[in-house]
């Protein structure tokens, strides 16, 4: 029997509504599609330009080439060089600036440059001071440019990462990276792939799920106390759900390696990107070994 | 000939100790239409998961065309890759079947894992699109779809192999009147192409409608009667012992009524 208090109509009168500034509940709300967009840029990948049409295990290794190369520049100008190559080429592939300088572009230089902060100052790396500082401390040229070649390297291999991320599908990723060695990494890459997918989704699910039995807004701190908590339900719901999604994949004939649709050829424009790679590397390092090498900076 | 499925005192234990499935004997034959009816946490699950050699008997044995299905046997290329071709398995969870990024993903994950063609896997999703009338939202993210929607994507997705045998774990719950016709529609087809099914349900009106055979499992796991739909859909006190009725239900005319507990507003009955 259902209890007396669930048959008195005792609801108040629709109040009007009022704007709240639920951040942490927006961004719960937000997360799948964020994410979608931001791990699984499938929408940039799909598009049809010249970078999304080469071959996936070409596109992997010239990046991991011109990674390893940027290691090996030292001035400014020259990974600059780099950098510039690397926008130009996803310009040229239709994927726009805002998509490249997307939010998490600048996490990783940030969080760079908080770190190298200190090594601008004269007491880590002494030489010309470039700003007097009280207490005798000076920021040093050295100190300075230093820094700036670590932050502006990192930024540049994060670009350097967008020309695979954002115009290649991850499963085509995947399936590039799996050789006889890599076969164990992709092969969590490959799941943690289908579970975040999954769990975004149950996240989403989630908050809705709250929104509807929410009757009065929470507070900041509230908000933050139910956060906390679906995180923990999230996690044992993940559990369930991970060995569930494990076994549609085996019923689906999955046996750990990827297979994708769509296999390219290495063909006339396979070869024209290794060299257009080849030479802006090589521009790169001459401009920093030739050119600027024998400068002081 | 040789049964598709055969258990032979099959029982499974999970590993918390919890029991999913009592000892259970058991064949499924081909082309047949199986329907596995139980109350909730009766272990359709679970035995769907043994036939599907998702789990493996904790005891007794269970086979597959003629061989022992056993998780050393999954674990050949060649076995696995002709069992999970031939033994299709729609999950009960649809949100653990969907874990590709587009539709069209989603149903080309099957066949691609059988090394089938390039050109073959393209045309099976076309045509799967074009059966599940999907072909409209073939890029977009599965789970941006309605639950009908969804469900049909995790049906196409395990008919693109083109499957012998279907085990689908509660089909139609959950989804609307219309829903439901569409698959038994889908499934009088399936059956005309020579498909074998094993359905498991709790809901009487599709084993009704769907059935060649009906086994019951009650709650303590076990299987409590076997035989025709007609025999076993009539059976009140069967089915009440098992739960899968209430004291409302009554036969006439060789059909099961079922009544709500309570009558919101009275009504004269005959019969
Ligand atoms: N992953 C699991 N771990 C432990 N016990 C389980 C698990 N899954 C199911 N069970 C138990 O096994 C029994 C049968 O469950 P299940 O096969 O899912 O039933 P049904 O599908 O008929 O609802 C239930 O008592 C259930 O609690
Ligand atoms: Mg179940």
């Amino acid at each position: 029997m259902l209890p007396e208090w669930i048959s008195e109509q005792t609801h108040p009168r629709p109040a009007p509504i009022r704007r709240r500034s639920g951040h942490l509940s927006r961004s719960l709300r937000d997360m799948a599609r964020v994410m979608e967009d931001a791990i699984f840029c499938e929408q940039s990948a799909r598009r049809p330009g010249f970078l999304q049409r080469l071959d996936a295990r070409v596109k992997l290794l010239s990046v991991l080439a011109l990674a390893v190369g940027a290691t090996f520049l030292h001035h400014l100008p020259s990974l600059l060089m780099l950098g510039a190559f690397a926008i130009a080429a996803l310009l040229v592939s239709r994927v726009s600036l805002r998509t490249v300088f997307s939010p998490s572009w600048w996490v990783m230089p940030a969080l760079f440059a908080l770190v190298a902060v200190p090594s601008v100052l004269s007491v880590f790396v002494p030489g010309e001071a470039l700003i007097r500082l009280p207490w005798g401390l000076s920021v040093t040229r050295q100190g300075a440019a230093s820094a700036a070649v670590l932050v502006t390297r990192i930024a540049v291999g994060m670009t350097l990462a967008l020309m695979l991320a954002l115009t290649t599908r991850w499963q085509e990723v995947l399936r590039a990276a799996y050789t006889s060695v890599t076969a164990p990494f992709v092969l969590v890459a490959t799941m943690m792939y289908r579970y975040v997918f999954v769990l975004l989704r149950v996240a989403e699910n989630m908050h809705l799920a709250r929104r509807a039995r929410t009757i009065v807004p929470l507070d900041a701190a509230q908000e933050r106390r139910w956060v906390g908590g679906r995180v923990g339900a999230l996690f044992l719901r993940s559990r369930r759900l991970s060995e569930q999604v494990y076994s549609a994949m085996l019923a689906r004939g999955y046996r750990g390696e990827p297979k994708v649709l769509v296999r390219h050829e290495l063909g006339v424009k396979e070869a024209a990107w290794v060299l257009l790679c080849a030479a802006a590397l090589a521009g790169a390092l001459v401009l920093d070994r030739a050119v600027l090498g024998g400068m002081r900076w | 000939m040789t049964p598709i499925f055969a258990l032979e005192n099959a029982c499974y234990r999970y590993p918390d100790g919890r029991l999913g499935l009592a000892e259970t004997t058991l064949e499924v034959r081909e082309r047949e239409s199986l329907v596995v009816l139980g109350a909730n946490a009766s272990g359709k699950s679970t035995l769907l998961g043994l036939l599907g050699g998702l789990i493996f008997p904790t005891g007794g044995r269970v086979s597959a065309f003629g061989a022992e299905l056993t998780e050393a046997a999954l674990e050949d290329g060649e076995f696995a890759r002709s069992f999970r071709q031939r033994v299709a398995v729609l999950l009960q969870d649809t949100d653990a079947m969907l874990f590709n990024s587009t539709v069209y993903d989603e149903i080309a994950f099957g066949p691609l894992q059988l090394d089938l063609p390039g050109d073959e896997v393209r045309r099976r999703v076309e045509d799967m699109l074009d059966l599940l009338g999907l072909r409209a939202v073939a890029d977009q993210p599965p789970h941006r779809l309605s639950g009908g929607e969804q469900r049909k994507v995790a049906l196409g997705a395990i008919l693109a192999v083109s499957p012998q045998v279907l085990l689908l774990d509660e089909p139609t719950s959950g989804l609307d009147p219309r829903f439901q016709r569409w698959f038994v529609e889908l499934v009088i087809e399936l059956r005309r192409a020579g498909k074998a099914l094993v359905t498991a349900t709790h809901d009487l009106h599709i084993a009704d409608v769907i059935a060649d055979r009906v086994v019951v499992l009650d709650e303590q796991h076990r299987i409590a009667a076997e035989g025709r739909p007609h025999d076993i859909l009539t059976d009140l006190d069967l089915l009440l012992s098992v739960n899968l009725v209430h004291e409302h239900a009554h036969v006439h005319d060789g059909q099961l009524h079922i009544h709500p507990h309570t009558h919101l507003h009275e009504h004269e009955h005959a019969g």
